[in-house]
């Protein structure tokens, strides 16, 4: 069970730093098709070209939870963020991880506390 | 009005944990879509398929895994997909039809189920231009 708790930690770290590091500039920018995202399963990062990462979120298909809106893009329209300052990273799951995204997903909101996550746990 | 596999026969549907199949059933009832063809969109949805793309039901019924109870077309495209991700075929309709049900969710696991009327509205879209089926 440890071994198990430590191995998501570890991925989750991983992923972390992944999502962190990604060069602003590699990351999606915001379109109406998000066509530079990929259409599979994966924990994501809206994140800010210097506020850093607003929001961490896991999907089946990362498109496609973009593709019909996003409150975390809402909430950056309202705090009046430019949107070109505003783009995704993410880091697609393999299958061994794919029915661990919550556990992922809540350790790395954890250790981030992005501040449009609500769910914080 | 297209016709579909009765529920009974669809081993998709039956294989679905009881809230996900409660809420296919009730995607049916609102948009007056058979539960199978809630299914079909769900997935051609996901994998972003045309549609309008044929339901015609598959030539490998007698299958033993779930994806013979898709149309041939989109066993092949959800195997396609399983391969490019290398994860296997049956977790493909998983994927399709948590991420219809509730977009923050990856499996069934972590399906935290909606009735959205914006899914709704979507479904009554999709069947008017969903194909007819074979008898």
């Amino acid at each position: 069970m440890r071994d198990s708790v430590d191995a998501i930690n570890a991925e989750a770290l991983r992923i972390l730093k992944l999502l962190n590091e990604m060069p602003f500039d590699d990351c999606c920018p915001l379109t109406r098709e998000f066509a530079d995202l990929p259409p599979s399963p994966g924990i994501y990062a809206v994140k800010h070209r210097t506020q850093g990462v607003l929001y961490v979120g896991k999907s089946g298909s990362v498109k496609g939870r973009f593709k019909g809106g996003h409150k975390a893009l809402g909430w950056a329209f309202m705090d009046r963020l430019n949107p070109d300052d505003v783009r995704i990273a993410v880091v697609t799951l393999s299958l061994q991880w794919i029915r661990l995204s919550l556990q992922l997903e809540q350790a790395i909101i954890r250790q981030l506390l992005p501040p449009y996550n609500v769910r914080v746990t | 009005m297209t016709s579909h596999s009765p529920t009974a026969n669809n081993p998709i549907l039956q294989s679905l944990p009881n809230d996900i199949h409660t809420a296919i059933l009730t995607y049916a009832s609102e948009s007056e879509l058979s539960p199978t063809a809630v299914i079909e969109g769900a997935i051609k949805h996901f994998l972003e398929l045309d549609t309008s793309l044929s339901n015609e039901p598959s030539q490998v019924a007698e299958g033993t895994s779930l994806l013979a109870a898709l149309a041939d077309v989109l066993q092949s495209k959800a195997l396609e997909y399983a391969e490019k991700l290398e994860i296997p075929g049956e977790l493909v309709i998983e994927l399709a039809i948590a991420h219809f049900l509730d977009p923050d969710s990856v499996t069934f696991d972590d399906c935290q189920v909606k009735v959205e009327q914006s899914s709704i509205a979507w479904l009554k879209q999709y069947a008017k231009n969903e194909p007819a089926t074979a008898a």
